[in-house]
C-alpha cells in the first residue's frame, strides 16, 4: 500500500504544470487518434474499390482495432503509471502514425489487420493516458476533465471528417491515410511534450473535492481486490450494454412505428427522424461527459449516477410508449442517449475518487475493460429479438439494467464504499501512510 | 423494290452481324454455368428472361437463386460463386467495388391492391386510414414493407401524423414475403400496398397511388467483378436489359429504366 502525500506552493504549477494547459494538450491528443474509431468508415469503401476486398473482411481490421484498444489499455496504463503520460503518450502517437502509414501501404488484408491492431495500440495507450492525466491533474474537477477529456475524442472526428473525404476524394485513400497518419502522429507526439505527472502526486486544481474520496492510494492488485471496483464493473458493463443495445435498437423501432423517414424540424435542422435521432445520439453522447461530470463534482457521483441511469431507463420505456411521433421519438431517442454518455466521466472520476492518485491511471484501464465485456453481452438483443419476433423484449431489457444500476448506485455502491473506507481506514493507519485526496 | 438506303442499311446489319459474331466471347462456345442472384420480386420475369437467353444460348446453363436484397449484397461481398447479380440500385450500390458499373433495368412502384369487389371501398391512400380498414403490409424489414412505410408516412406530410397512426391500426397482417402478404388478401385483409409488379388483375383491382406519395425504387444488373465466366456473364446482362428483357420485364408491369 503506497500513500500520497504532499502540499505545493502556487510556483509549482505555472507553465506547463497548469492543470488547464495539461488539460488542453490531453483533449488535443484525443481529437488526434478520434479518428481511428470514428473516421474509419469513410474508408471503406474507397479501399474495397481498389483492392476487390469484401466489406466484411475490410471490417476484420475495425474489430481487431477495437479489441486491442479496449483490453490492452490496463497494461498500457501501468506503463504510464510507472514512466510517465509524456513518454507513452508519444510512443502513443508513433503507433498511431504508423498504423495509418501501413494501411496506405497495405496490399493484402493480412497487413490491414496488422495496421488495426496497431492503431489499437496506440489509440489505447492515448485514450487511457489521458483520460488518467486528466484525473490526476484534478481534485474538485474530476468529472469536468474527464468528461472535457473524453469528449475530446468525439469532437476530434467531427472536425476531421470532413477534410478526410475530401482529401479521400481528391488524392484516394492511400495519399490520405499517409498523410493524416502522419500529421496526426506528429501532432500527438508534440502535444505529448506538454503531458506530465502532477509534481508529488498531488493535483494542481486546489478546489477540495465535494465528492466522497477514498483513504489511500490502491495499487492495482489491491483495486482488483476491492468490493468497489467489482461493483462499478457490474454497473459499466449494465449500462454500458443497455445504451448499446439501444443504439442497435433505434433502427428497428423507427422502422415499426412508421417515422424513420418522416421529416423532423428541430431547432432549425430539418431531417429523417431516423437520421435525425443517430445524429443527436452523436451529440448528446458528447456533449453529457462534461455536463453530467461537472455535475457530479459537485451533487456526488452516486447521486447523479443515479438519476442518470433512471431517467435512461424510464427514457427507453418512454421511447417504446411515446416514440410512435417523429417529434417525440427524435427527443426522447436523444434524451436517452444524453443520460448515457456520461458513463465516460463518471465512472473515471469515482476510480480515481476512490482508488486513489497513484494508480489511477491502471486502475482506470482496469475498469475501461467493461465497455469490452458490454459489447460482447450486446449480440443477446438480437438473440432475443429473434426469439421473440420483436424488438421490445431486448428494450425492456435494456431499460431494466439502467434501473437496476441507478438502483445499486445509491443502494449499493454508495454504501460499499462508506464501508470499503472505514474498512480500509484503519489500514491506512499505518506509519506513514497518509489518506488519499 | 430496293432502295440504295435500303442497301445501305442492309450492308450495314450484315457489317453489324459479323462485328458482333467476332466480338461473341470466347466462352460462348464452349459449355459455361453462369450463378445468377436475382432479387426475387423479379422472379416471374427473370424466369421468363433465363428461359429465353437459354433457349439461343444452349451451351450457357443458367444457375439462378431468387434472393433478399441484403443476401445479394452479403454473397458479393463474401465472394459466394456469383457471376451477376440483379437487386435494388441501393442494394448493388453498396458494393459497387465489387461489381462492373451496374445497368439500370426496371423501375418498380407502388399500388393498392384490394380483393375483387373492394368490399372495403377503397379508392385513394387516404382511405386506408379509414376506421375498420384490415391492411395487409411488409414486415418493416422486408422490402415491400419498408416501401410501404415511406409511401404512408408520405401522406402524413397532408394528412398529418394522425393518418400514419391510424392506418397503423388497420395492420391485422405483416409478413415478410410479398407472396404472403397478397396471400391475406380477400381472406384476413382488405387492402395492401405492394409493388406495381405483383398486380394480378384475375385476382385483384388496382388503385393507383398518387406520384406525390409514390416511392419509384430502380433495379440494377450487374457483372461480378471476380465472375469466372465474365464474358458469357457480360453477354447475359446485355440480354436481359436489352430489348429482349426489357419487353418481357414490361409484361410483368414493371416500368422501363430511367435512361430508356
Amino acid at each position: 500500500m503506497s500513500a500520497t502525500s504532499g502540499t505545493l506552493g502556487a510556483e509549482e504549477y505555472r507553465g506547463f504544470r497548469n492543470p488547464w494547459v495539461q488539460l488542453v494538450a490531453g483533449i488535443v491528443c484525443m481529437a488526434m487518434v478520434a479518428n481511428y474509431q470514428y473516421g474509419w468508415t469513410v474508408f471503406v469503401n474507397p479501399i474495397a474499390a481498389k483492392n476487390g476486398w469484401g466489406i466484411a473482411a475490410i471490417q476484420v481490421s475495425f474489430t481487431v482495432f477495437v479489441l486491442v484498444e479496449t483490453w490492452l489499455v490496463p497494461f498500457e496504463a501501468a506503463l504510464v503509471d510507472r514512466y510517465g503520460p509524456r513518454i507513452m503518450v508519444m510512443i502513443g502517437g508513433l503507433f498511431a502514425g504508423l498504423a495509418w502509414v501501413i494501411d496506405s501501404q497495405a496490399t493484402t488484408l493480412p497487413m490491414l489487420y496488422i495496421g488495426g491492431a496497431v492503431a489499437g495500440v496506440g489509440a489505447g495507450i492515448v485514450y487511457g493516458t489521458c483520460i488518467g492525466n486528466a484525473l490526476k491533474w484534478f481534485a474538485g474537477r474530476r468529472g469536468l476533465a474527464a468528461g472535457l477529456t473524453s469528449a475530446g475524442f468525439g469532437a476530434g472526428a467531427a472536425i476531421t471528417v470532413v477534410p478526410l473525404t475530401m482529401m479521400i476524394a481528391s488524392s484516394g485513400y492511400q495519399h490520405t491515410f499517409l498523410f493524416f497518419g502522419i500529421l496526426q502522429g506528429v501532432i500527438v507526439i508534440i502535444a505529448a511534450a506538454f503531458l506530465i505527472t502532477p509534481p508529488k502526486a498531488k493535483p494542481a486544481d486546489t478546489k477540495p473535492p465535494r465528492v466522497l474520496q477514498g483513504t489511500y492510494d490502491h495499487n492495482p492488485g489491491q483495486t482488483l481486490r476491492s468490493p468497489v471496483f467489482w461493483v462499478m464493473y457490474v454497473m459499466f458493463v449494465m449500462v454500458g450494454a443497455g445504451g448499446l443495445m439501444a443504439v442497435a435498437q433505434l433502427g428497428p423501432i423507427a422502422k415499426d412505428y412508421y417515422v424513420d423517414t418522416f421529416p423532423v424540424s428541430l431547432l432549425g435542422i430539418t431531417a429523417p427522424a431516423l437520421t435525425f435521432a443517430l445524429s443527436l445520439n452523436n451529440i448528446m453522447n458528447g456533449i453529457t461527459r462534461p455536463v453530467l461530470g461537472f455535475i457530479s463534482d459537485r451533487v456526488g457521483r452516486e447521486n447523479t449516477m443515479f438519476w442518470a441511469f433512471l431517467v435512461e431507463g424510464i427514457g427507453i420505456f418512454a421511447l417504446m410508449k411515446f416514440g410512435t411521433t417523429p417529434v417525440l421519438f427524435v427527443i426522447l431517442s436523444g434524451l436517452v442517449f444524453f443520460a448515457w454518455g456520461e458513463i465516460y466521466s463518471i465512472f473515471p472520476s469515482t476510480t480515481r475518487d476512490h482508488f486513489g492518485q497513484k494508480y489511477a491511471t491502471t486502475n482506470y484501464g482496469m475498469l475501461y475493460t467493461a465497455k469490452g465485456t458490454a459489447s460482447l453481452i450486446v449480440p443477446l438483443a438480437s438473440v432475443i429479438t429473434k426469439a421473440t419476433g420483436s424488438w421490445t423484449a431486448a428494450l425492456e431489457l435494456a431499460a431494466i439494467l439502467n434501473i437496476i444500476a441507478a438502483v445499486m448506485a445509491l443502494f449499493v455502491l454508495k454504501p460499499v464504499r462508506i464501508w470499503d473506507n472505514k474498512r480500509t481506514a484503519s489500514e491506512a493507519a499505518v506509519p506513514g501512510a497518509v489518506p488519499a485526496s | 423494290m430496293e432502295t440504295p438506303g435500303f442497301k445501305r442499311s442492309l450492308f450495314l446489319a450484315g457489317s453489324g452481324a459479323l462485328i458482333a459474331s467476332s466480338a461473341m466471347p470466347a466462352q460462348a462456345a464452349d459449355n459455361v454455368t453462369l450463378d445468377v442472384l436475382i432479387a426475387s420480386n423479379a422472379q416471374h420475369a427473370f424466369t421468363e428472361i433465363i428461359k429465353d437467353y437459354s433457349a439461343k444460348h444452349p451451351n450457357v446453363e443458367i444457375k439462378p437463386q431468387w434472393l433478399g436484397g441484403a443476401t445479394i449484397a452479403k454473397m458479393v461481398d463474401e465472394g459466394k460463386p456469383a457471376d451477376v447479380a440483379m437487386a435494388g440500385s441501393t442494394i448493388l450500390k453498396r458494393e459497387e467495388a465489387l461489381l462492373d458499373p451496374p445497368i439500370d433495368i426496371l423501375q418498380n412502384k407502388e399500388v393498392i391492391l384490394v380483393p375483387k369487389g373492394n368490399p372495403a371501398k377503397i379508392t385513394s391512400l387516404k382511405d386506408l386510414a379509414n376506421p375498420g380498414v384490415k391492411l395487409s403490409l411488409g414486415t418493416p424489414s422486408s422490402a415491400v414493407g419498408t416501401i410501404a412505410s415511406a409511401v404512408i408516412q408520405k401522406g402524413a406530410a397532408d394528412w398529418g401524423f394522425d393518418f400514419v397512426q391510424n392506418v397503423r391500426k388497420n395492420i391485422v397482417v405483416q409478413e415478410d414475403k410479398g407472396s404472403d402478404v397478397l396471400a391475406a388478401l380477400g381472406s384476413k385483409a382488405d387492402a395492401t400496398i405492394t409493388f406495381a409488379s405483383d398486380v394480378d388483375p384475375s385476382k385483384y383491382q388496382t388503385i393507383q397511388i398518387d406520384d406525390k406519395y409514390n416511392v419509384v425504387s430502380t433495379y440494377q444488373i450487374a457483372v461480378v467483378k471476380a465472375s469466372k465466366n465474365a464474358a458469357a456473364a457480360k453477354d447475359f446482362v446485355a440480354f436481359a436489359s436489352g430489348p429482349v428483357g426489357l419487353a418481357t420485364l414490361k409484361k410483368f408491369n414493371y416500368m422501363p429504366p430511367p435512361s430508356k
